[in-house]
Order: structure tokens, then C-alpha cells, then sequence
């Protein structure tokens, strides 16, 4: 090899790195260039009913972390416009805004409820999931009060409040867990229907989010479940079943009610073919509160058979206000389509659903009732 | 006639039981600092053989060789040349291993007849050679073990290495390199040990250098080496004496340059240049953990820089919660996109180093303490920089330092820069990019023909435990395959002989 090829050579390899130097140049061109303390980084978004004409269909709402105050104290203001649709609100609010508004970190969306009961949230839903700036990890909610006062009450608190209240609840408390991803598949899966933390403001103006909004198969709220609702949803659907249940008890006339801690437990949904769905319920517990004539351990047995007895209640009357209201959020119908090659989506809710029977198997253990207890007399 | 018969008959003889010693003559000539001679004119009837770099040439021509040439007509055994020589230590002895021995350790070694199977043994070691006060291993600083650096004399350097090694296998070949500094260059390899062939590629580029002065080793580094155009250092250089023996016990070759207190060793790999003598004088577990650490802080010099600019500039979305408000907080005043502020406070880092460097030490380290401190606060307090940029700078100026090896440590600098323009360019896509081409050009490179990245392209799995993770040495017996050494094992670790037994009898 002389010299003059080795020259040509080396310039032919120089000329490829540059043209692929180009070449993604050009590929990047059209990447966004998003400095981030020149943009607004929206928390919270929020969609409900708007005017009765087109071009406000939707009333959508942003709050915003003011972080350019500084880091010791959290400045929330909040956006509202109407729109036609989702995006199109965001637009209108966008143009009311100093900055860009960047939805990529928002939390949790916000959608109210008498829009939900109304219109239905597919419109939103499927405009906001599908932009890719949009985390996994989001939260959604609806809220029974119009967006204005939410909002404002919102704004009030720290920034990072409804976040972690709705993440604190379904980490410790009765709330089963949800984020966009699962109640995506809630809401797009054949078969089972999509449920949503409820959020109310209390006479004392604290927010509380304790029931659960059941969306059905036109996309709107169908169902409102409470408290002890929800935590049966939980016990079935989490992995985490940590949670605190009170159970009423009655022996001899006497009427009281025990507090039950469950700590781990394993649950199971099946059918068997025919028109049964069996669920395995099974629970280590702690007691912790109990009325005085419970004696402890001696009454463990007497304990277990009426916490059997009242899950058992509560699961078929579950099961039956599921039925009456046409909403499937246990994901039986996904349970028969697993079995069946025929299966479809209407008859099975119009013909088959309502005539199922829910058969629960419970196991309870109780492993400690509390300490500094003298039971040998 | 018949005396002559008697002696050819005699000189048979002991050339058979003179075999072993001849060949540990022969072995050690091959080294160019092993001499042997007759002082006589007439005839070799006294042959006197050493190693010169490590006896004290002083006495042998004030002292030996006179006494012995005065009487030489006289001399007719052995005895009689004991009883000549007006020195100590002498010792008349026939085993051939203890000749070996001694001969290493600064023997001379006097024979009556070339090829008498007896000999004189005297020791003239020189003990002054070596022991210069300035040769303290300060630029390869390890709190554990010796201290002890080359220094600018080749034949100090050779005796320090043949200190180390007791065996006559170590040897130095050397071979004249430029036309006007005519440098003496040593050739450092253990015989029977080493891949010949790396010895002669050494040679060979060695022998076809053109140079007229050579100024330093890493000048003929950069004439020898593999790929010139690469930023990265492809034979390691070290001013340690216990990592040239360890280089060499591993089966390289090494490279001492007259002139030079810097020796290089070849074929290195990669991750050689992150391992710090100290891993093998504290525990494995201790110098595996340190070795982690200084390899994640190569990754997190290279990166975190370039990570700030690409999470800032595109990818606000992975900045967790909590970060925002003080990032946003500290970067609000801020005038210049994140390129433009990294970029200005690394070239002050590079500024402060380069001024540290020429500067004597005691002014460098008040350099130090103003740029660092007084420098860095007034140019958050200007709002010339986030003061969260400063924390991530200065950390990875940290971390490139913790590199043992100079040369390393520079190119890590180095390469911070075009990954920080990409990062600028095209955000994380841009990191991915330059990353997937240092890593191309990493896996092309070869030095002395052996692959860089190995054993981790091409994959050895057999000689990953001495790369991330310092195993222990029960683990480390056996000399790496790359380097394709004539003998496996380094050392037999013995099996362990507890007390236990003992106590249990008490």
C-alpha cells in the first residue's frame, strides 16, 4: 500500500463520519429544545363540562409550580380556559401563560364528576394518553366538586399534595392501586371496566379521597362505591392487603365491632366453567380493638367464624350492586374469556353476567391480639 | 603428552559436571549488564564473572584486580586465591544454585579455569546504587507499600528491578536508540515467561526507530505505539517499582529508557490502567471495593457533565420532583444556555489544574484553594453558573483524578468535552452516540497487537477475576491467557496449614 491510498483511504473515512454527523444532524432537527427553568412544568390537569356551545365543550384547568421563587417557598397558580377538546383546552391555556407549558411531569389529571356521570371521559382520555410526554406513573381522579373550587383549594395547599395524598392512600390505606397504566388497561381491556379515586371536599375543607368511581362501558361513571367498597376491591386486586377493617360482631343479644388489621394475605379470582366465580380469600390478621366481652385468645375461633361470615356478606352484596349496574371491575368478563374461544363481549354482559353467582372461600388467621393482655385468671 | 591427556580427560569430566554452571553463565549473559573476563593477558587461568549494575565497580579496580594480577604466576588453587584476595566474605562453594543466587544479589563470582565447577564467591554488592533521597513515588502516591520510584539512570533503574527479582530469568536487552543522544533503551522480560513474540514486535519497532534525541520514555511511546491517532494511552507507564515487577511477573515486556524515571510496559489492556498497587497490598475485598469505585468514577466523570446538559437542555421529564425547585431555583439567574455554563466552568477547572501543575507545590496548592473556593463562590454569587452545576463539576474534576495513571486520567478530561457538545446537540441521543463511538474505537484498538478491551472484547471469562474486582490471590495463580505467557502459574499457593489441630491437643 503506498502512501497516496492510505491518504485516500483515511479521507474516505473522515467523509463517512461526516456525512453521518449530517445525516443526525438532520435527524435531530426537529427535537425540542426545552430549557428547563425557561418553561412552566404543569402538575395538575383538570377537565370538566364546559358551555353548551361547540367551541367550549370542555372547561380544562393547569396548575403550575412557580419554582423561579425560589426554593423555599412553593407558588401554585392555576390556568383555566374552555376548548373544544382536550388539547385544543390546553392550547387556550398555554396562550395565557408567560412561559411554554410542558405537560411531561404532570401527576394527576383531574376530571369532574358530573362530566364523567354526563359526557364521558373517552374524548380526554384518549387525547391526553396518547401524547408520549405523558408518564407512566400519573394519577387520575375524579372530583365532585366543579374544577374551579378544587382548583382553588388545590392552590392553597402544597404543591405536592394531591400526589401524594392519592399515593399515600393507595400505599396505606384503603384505596387499590392505580396509575395511568393500569387503569389503561382497565379502560381499553375487553372485559373489565376501570374504576377511579373519587375525591370529595368535607364540610371541614379538607380533601378526602375515599370512594371509588366505577367507569363503565360508554366511558361514563356508572357507580360510586364507598369506603369499605373499596377496600374489598383492594383485598381482591393489590399485592399490598395492609389495611385496616372494622367488622361489626353480635353474640347473646350484645352488638360491637372489632377493628381487624390484615398484614399479608393471598386472594384468587376463577371461574369454573359454569355459571360460578370462585374467589380465594386468604388473610393473616391482627386484632387490635375489640368490645369488652370478647375474651382473647379463647373467642378466636368465635372471631374467625364471624369475619369469615361478614367477608362472605360483603362480597355477595359487592357482587350483586356489580350486576345490577352492568359494571365489571373485578375483570370477570376477561376471567370467562380466558376459557372460551367463543366468548363475546355483549352477550356475555347481556345474557350471561347477570345470572353469575359469586362462591368465596375465606380463610382468615388470626396471629395476635395486642399486648399487656392477662388471660390466665 | 600424557599430562595433556590427563587434562583433556579432566576438562571432559567437568564440563559434564560443569553444565548446570555454565549455563547459568550463559543465562545470565544474556542480559548485556552480566560480565565476564580473565584479568590475565596470557592465558584464562582466572575467570571472574557479575552482574555490573550491581557491584561496586570501585573495589574490584582499586582492590581485586590488583592483588590478583600481582601474584597471578603464583596462583595455583583456589585456596591460594582465597588466601591473595584481602577482602570478607568470601566462600568457596560448587553448588550451582547458590552461585545463582548470589550472583543476583551482587556476587562476584571467581572461577580458577573457565570451567571448574568450583568457584570464589565474594560479595561486592554495591550497596549506594539505588538509594537516591529524590526518588519517592509521587505522582503514583499509594498509602501501602513501598515508596521507592525510578529515576533518571538506567542502570539504577535495572538494579532496582533486579532487586525485586532474584532469578537470573530477568533480562535486559538494550538497544541504542537516535542518532545524536545515542539513549540506551533496556528491554525488560522474564526468559521462558514472556510471549517471545512481544519481545521481538518491541525489538523490531525498537530497531526501526528514527529519531535523532529521545527525550523521555513516553516520546518513544508515542513513536512505538500501535495507534497514534487515539487519545487513549496504549502501553502503560509507571514510575512505581512494584507495578513494573508486577507487569513483568504477569508476563509484559518493559521498556526502560535511559534518562527516564518512566518505564513502560506492554501489552496493556484497558482496565490495567485502573488498577493502583494498593489493590494488592490491602485485602481483596478492601482493593476490589476501591477499584469499583475508581471505575464508576471514570463513568461518572465522563458523564455527569454531559448528563446535566442533556436533562437540562431536553429531558426535564427524568428530574425528579424534589430536584426541581432547587435546580430551577439556583439556575433562574443564570444568563447562558447549560452548554455555555459547563462549559465555562470546566475550562476553569482545566484552567486551575494546567495552573497547579506549573506552578511550584506550595504556590499550586494556594492556587487551588482560591480557584476552587473563591472563584467558584463569586461566579454562582455573579450568576455566571448554577450553583448545582458547580457540585457536578467539580465532582467529576474529582473523580477523573482518582485514575492512577496520568496519562489515563488526562484522556478522561479530554473526551468530557465532545461528549458534552453532543449532549448539547442532541440531548441523550447525543450522549448514546458519542459513547457508541468511543466504545467503537476502543474495541479497534490493539496494543503490541493484543487486543485493548480485553478480556472483555473479545470476552474471556476465565480472566475477568483480576479486572473489576481484585479476587484473591488463591484465585489469581494463573497468569492471564491474553497475554499468552509460556508458563501458567505465577505462583502454587500452599495449602493453608491452620493451628487448630494443635490447640485441640492442648
Amino acid at each position: 500500500m503506498n502512501n497516496s491510498t492510505i491518504v485516500n483511504i483515511f479521507l474516505r473515512k473522515i467523509f463517512k463520519f461526516i456525512l453521518s454527523f449530517i445525516l443526525l444532524t438532520a435527524l435531530a432537527g426537529c427535537s425540542r429544545y426545552r430549557v428547563v427553568d425557561q418553561i412552566k412544568m404543569v402538575d395538575i390537569m383538570g377537565f370538566e363540562q364546559g358551555n353548551n356551545s361547540a367551541d367550549s365543550k370542555l372547561y380544562g384547568g393547569v396548575i403550575i409550580h412557580e419554582y423561579s421563587m425560589g426554593k423555599e417557598e412553593d407558588v401554585l397558580t392555576s390556568i383555566m380556559s374552555y376548548g373544544k377538546s382536550a388539547t385544543q383546552t390546553l392550547s387556550q391555556i398555554n396562550q395565557k401563560s408567560p412561559n411554554l407549558l410542558e405537560i411531561g411531569k404532570t401527576q394527576v389529571i383531574v376530571l369532574g364528576a358530573d362530566f364523567a356521570k354526563e359526557q364521558g371521559i373517552y374524548e380526554v382520555v384518549h387525547s391526553i394518553c396518547r401524547n408520549a410526554k405523558i408518564g407512566a406513573n400519573l394519577k387520575i381522579v375524579i372530583s365532585e366538586e366543579p374544577l374551579s373550587v378544587f382548583f382553588k383549594k388545590l392552590t392553597e395547599l402544597d404543591g405536592n399534595f394531591l400526589p401524594h395524598l392519592l399515593e399515600q392512600n393507595m400505599i396505606h390505606n384503603i384505596l387499590p392501586e392505580s396509575n395511568m397504566q393500569t387503569f389503561l388497561y382497565n379502560f381499553y381491556g375487553i372485559g373489565r371496566d376501570a374504576y377511579i379515586p373519587y375525591s370529595t371536599i368535607t364540610r371541614e375543607g379538607d380533601i378526602v379521597v375515599k370512594k371509588l368511581g366505577v367507569i363503565d362501558q360508554n366511558s361514563k361513571l356508572k357507580l360510586l362505591l364507598e369506603e369499605e367498597e373499596a377496600t374489598l376491591i383492594k383485598l381482591i386486586q393489590d399485592q399490598s392487603k395492609e389495611i385496616f377493617f372494622p367488622v361489626p360482631i353480635e353474640r347473646d343479644g350484645k352488638e360491637g365491632s372489632i377493628t381487624l388489621k390484615s398484614l399479608r394475605g393471598k386472594s384468587n379470582l376463577k371461574s369454573n366453567h359454569h355459571d360460578i366465580v370462585l374467589l380465594r380469600l386468604k388473610l393473616d390478621t391482627i386484632i387490635l380493638d375489640y368490645p369488652e366481652w370478647i375474651k382473647l385468645p379463647d373467642d378466636y375461633a368465635f372471631l374467625e367464624k364471624e369475619i369469615k361470615n361478614f367477608f362472605k356478606k360483603r362480597y355477595q352484596e359487592l357482587f350483586k350492586k356489580f350486576q345490577d349496574n352492568h359494571v365489571d371491575p373485578l375483570g370477570i368478563g376477561d376471567i370467562y374469556r380466558s376459557k372460551n374461544k367463543n366468548w363475546n363481549e355483549k352477550d356475555f354482559y347481556n345474557k350471561r353476567y347477570p345470572n353469575l353467582k359469586l362462591e368465596s372461600t375465606i380463610k382468615i388467621d388470626i396471629l395476635q391480639s395486642g399486648v399487656g393482655e392477662d388471660t390466665y385468671e | 603428552m600424557f599430562k595433556q591427556k590427563e587434562n583433556e580427560e579432566k576438562t571432559k569430566k567437568k564440563e559434564i559436571t560443569g553444565n548446570d554452571l555454565a549455563n547459568i553463565i550463559n543465562q545470565a549473559k544474556k542480559s548485556s549488564d552480566f560480565t565476564s573476563f580473565s584479568p590475565s593477558i596470557q592465558e584464562e587461568k582466572i575467570f571472574i564473572s557479575y552482574y555490573i549494575s550491581l557491584v561496586d565497580s570501585e573495589i574490584i579496580q582499586k582492590v581485586l584486580l590488583p592483588s590478583i594480577i600481582a601474584k597471578i604466576d603464583e596462583i595455583q588453587s583456589l585456596t591460594e586465591l582465597e588466601a591473595i584476595i584481602p577482602l570478607e566474605n568470601m566462600s568457596v562453594t560448587s553448588d550451582e544454585k547458590d552461585i545463582n543466587v548470589k550472583l543476583n544479589r551482587g556476587y562476584i563470582f571467581i572461577q580458577f579455569y573457565k570451567n571448574d565447577s568450583k568457584g570464589l564467591l565474594i560479595n561486592l554488592k554495591n550497596a549506594e546504587t539505588g538509594t537516591r533521597q529524590s526518588n519517592d513515588t509521587e505522582n503514583e502516591f499509594s498509602v501501602v507499600g513501598p515508596k521507592v520510584g525510578f529515576v533518571e539512570n538506567l542502570q539504577t533503574n535495572i538494579f532496582l528491578l533486579r532487586q525485586k527479582f532474584v532469578a537470573s530469568n530477568l533480562v535486559f536487552e538494550e538497544i541504542t536508540v537516535g542518532d545524536i543522544s545515542k539513549t540506551k533503551i533496556a528491554i525488560a522480560y522474564l526468559d521462558g515467561i514472556t510471549n517471545p513474540q512481544y519481545i521481538n514486535t518491541v525489538k523490531e519497532r525498537l530497531n526501526s526507530v528514527n529519531l535523532g534525541v529521545v527525550y523521555d520514555s513516553s516520546h518513544i511511546d508515542q513513536v512505538i505505539t500501535d495507534n497514534s491517532f487515539s487519545v487513549f494511552p496504549l502501553f502503560l507507564s509507571t514510575e512505581r517499582v512494584d507495578r513494573a515487577t508486577y507487569c513483568l511477573e504477569l508476563g509484559q515486556v518493559a521498556i526502560l529508557c535511559d534518562g527516564s524515571p518512566y518505564i513502560i510496559t506492554a501489552p496493556s489492556t484497558l482496565f490495567d490502567f485502573f488498577i493502583s498497587p494498593e489493590d494488592y497490598y490491602l485485602p481483596w475485598v478492601m482493593g476490589s471495593f476501591l477499584r469499583i469505585i475508581r471505575i464508576f468514577s471514570v463513568f461518572f466523570s465522563l458523564f455527569s457533565t454531559a448528563a446535566y446538559v442533556a436533562i437540562l437542555t431536553f429531558h426535564y421529564e427524568v428530574i425528579p420532583q424534589d430536584l426541581l425547585g432547587p435546580l430551577i431555583g439556583s439556575r433562574i439567574n443564570v444568563p447562558f444556555p447549560p452548554v455555555l455554563e459547563v462549559i465555562f466552568l470546566e475550562l476553569t477547572i482545566e484552567l486551575l489544574r494546567e495552573a497547579g501543575a506549573r506552578l511550584p507545590t506550595k504556590v499550586g496548592q494556594t492556587l487551588g484553594i482560591v480557584g476552587g473556593i473563591v472563584i467558584g463562590q463569586a461566579s454562582v454569587e455573579a450568576a455566571l453558573t448554577s450553583s448545582v452545576l458547580l457540585i457536578v463539576v467539580s465532582l467529576s474534576a474529582l473523580a477523573s483524578f482518582t485514575t492512577p495513571i496520568f496519562k489515563m486520567s488526562n484522556t478522561i478530561r479530554l473526551i468530557r468535552f465532545p461528549l458534552i457538545l453532543l449532549a448539547a446537540m442532541w440531548g441523550g441521543l447525543g450522549i448514546i452516540v458519542g459513547t457508541i463511538i468511543i466504545l467503537a474505537h476502543l474495541m479497534r484498538l490493539k496494543s503490541l497487537g493484543n487486543p485493548y478491551m480485553v478480556p472483555f472484547y473479545p470476552f474471556r471469562i476465565k480472566n475477568l477475576g483480576d479486572t473489576i474486582i481484585r479476587s484473591s490471590y488463591d484465585r489469581s495463580k494463573k497468569r492471564p491467557d491474553y497475554l499468552r505467557t509460556l508458563k501458567k502459574f505465577r505462583f502454587k499457593p500452599n495449602p493453608k496449614k491452620d493451628i487448630k489441630e494443635g490447640l485441640d491437643n492442648e
